[in-house]
């Protein structure tokens, strides 16, 4: 099992969270959002936008 | 290919153009920022409203054809053609409709806003808040309440007694009480957002604090009716909506028309479409699908009843109110489900979008951090976080008026549809 100074964000789902507590394991559950799916012409504009500096 | 001088030129465009936008929405939030909303005056919509006309209906949201509104606005536009004497029934009034006798227009083009239907007539008082710091004026019809009102829809004898009662006597009894003492309506939110008001749905604290500012005035006014003005005020705790409203568009219009900025300057709702606008693309209108909020609803009534979202009401999200400011007002997750901590993130979420925080607008909850305000299509294109509201939600079905409320998204496709015309306009 997973010990020492490793920290686990926990994303998944609660009983794997609550086992992976069961297990002592040092871990933090944290709120994750998947980023938007983006069209490839917005993609390429928000690239463009960014691209510099 | 690129030559190296030719790369280097691209990346200073690039960079210069990255330069501008940041400047430009700089401008943008501190434009909003400086408005001012002093309510002045309340008086007839067409005597002050720009390029009212008798046979004119004003709606919320964009552009949209009698043809294709949902039943709540078609209600609210024929009984507001029964208000003006123009028709008798709502079946006559509908025709007339059909017929092109009837000019339709958005709010926003006439520097108006209308909750919900949003439907403005020639013959309502509006009312009219002034931003001296750059000499434009807002308007926006009076508040009627809640449940069964023309503005969701509702038609039958009491709604309309009740607006000619609010177009005859409390029009011009406020009329009177404000030229004697115009009201500061930025002070108002300032404080009312401490007070737990959030100015989409929650305005407790607010219409109280407007009914202690017009209560003197009113009752000097030697009418026999100014009690029943204050009683009404008194026993609706969204009056304030009304006020909110325009005030929000008398300090967001001349955030717009500022090359290369990319903050949001209009959004709204029809039913049909949410329309957004841009600075630097003033005038245009990009639109994606409105839709049915998710909320809480009241007795008797669930998300089958509902119609898709309307109104004019989120331009209070285009200067830090509303959606943005819910951390503020926590009591209103009760009213549109969620908890403390939805209304927290809420807020939080609106700090990634924005390109800047109120000065006046500050959060308790956030340590008095100013409301997140100036939304940007290019942050919410990155981030997918698309702004949301706290509304009110009507009925599907004609005449039935508003059946709960809760919280609605604005369309990503209307965001991507702006950065697209924003590249091709700058050549991105």
């Amino acid at each position: 099992m997973l010990k020492g100074n490793l920290k686990v964000f926990c994303v998944g789902a609660d009983w794997f969270y609550q086992e992976m507590l069961a297990q002592k394991i040092d871990v933090k559950k944290v709120e994750w959002t998947p980023p938007p799916e983006v069209p490839e012409d917005i993609a390429s504009i928000l690239g463009a936008l960014a691209g510099a500096k | 290919m690129m030559s190296v001088a030719e790369e280097e030129k691209d990346k200073s465009g690039v960079s210069r153009m990255k330069d501008d936008i940041e400047a430009a929405n700089a401008e943008a939030v501190d434009r909003m920022n400086r408005g001012k909303a002093v309510l002045v005056d309340f008086e007839l919509a067409k005597k002050v409203v720009p390029g009212m006309k008798d046979n004119m209906i004003l709606h919320a949201g964009p552009p949209i054809a009698y043809k294709d509104m949902i039943p709540a606005m078609k209600v609210a536009a024929q009984g507001g053609l029964i208000l003006e004497g123009l028709a008798k029934t709502l079946e006559d009034a509908d025709r007339m409709c059909l017929k092109g006798d009837v000019e339709f227009a958005p709010c926003h083009e006439h520097s108006t806003v209308g909750p919900m239907a949003g439907v403005t007539t020639a013959s309502m008082y509006v009312a009219v808040v002034e931003n001296a710091e750059f000499g434009n004026r807002a308007y926006c019809n009076l508040h009627e309440g809640r449940g069964k009102i023309l503005r969701f829809g509702g038609y039958d004898e009491t709604i309309m007694k009740r607006l000619r009662w609010m177009n005859t006597v409390q029009g011009p009894l406020l009329k009177e009480a404000v030229k004697s003492k115009p009201i500061d309506l930025k002070v108002i939110i300032s404080k009312g957002i401490t007070m737990g008001d959030e100015f989409h749905q929650r305005f407790e604290a607010s219409s109280l604090l407007f009914l202690s500012q017009i209560l003197e005035p009113l009752m000097n006014s030697g009418s026999k009716d100014s009690a029943e003005v204050m009683k009404f005020i008194a026993e609706r705790e969204q009056y304030f909506l009304n006020l909110a409203m325009p005030a929000a568009k008398a300090i967001c219009d001349p955030a717009d028309g500022i090359e290369h900025s990319t903050v949001v300057t209009r959004l709204t709702r029809n039913g049909v479409g949410y329309g957004i606008g841009v600075s630097s693309l003033k005038g245009e209108w990009f639109v994606g699908p409105a839709e049915i909020p998710k909320g809480l609803y009241f007795p008797g009534f669930t998300e089958k009843d509902a119609e898709h979202d309307f109104g004019d009401s989120a331009i209070t999200e285009t200067i830090g109110l509303g959606g943005y400011a819910t951390a503020s007002a926590p009591a209103v997750t009760r009213f549109i489900g969620g908890n403390a901590k939805d209304a927290i993130q809420m807020t939080l979420d609106g700090y990634k979008v924005c390109a800047g925080v109120s000065r006046d607008f500050l959060i308790p909850s956030l340590d008095f951090k100013g409301a997140p305000t100036g939304i940007d299509i290019i942050k919410v294109n990155q981030t997918g976080l698309v702004p949301k509201s706290n509304t009110g939600i009507a009925g599907h079905k004609p005449g039935v008026g508003q059946v709960g409320a809760g919280v609605s998204r604005a369309p990503i496709e209307a965001f991507r549809d702006a950065l697209r015309a924003f590249a091709k306009k700058y050549g991105v």
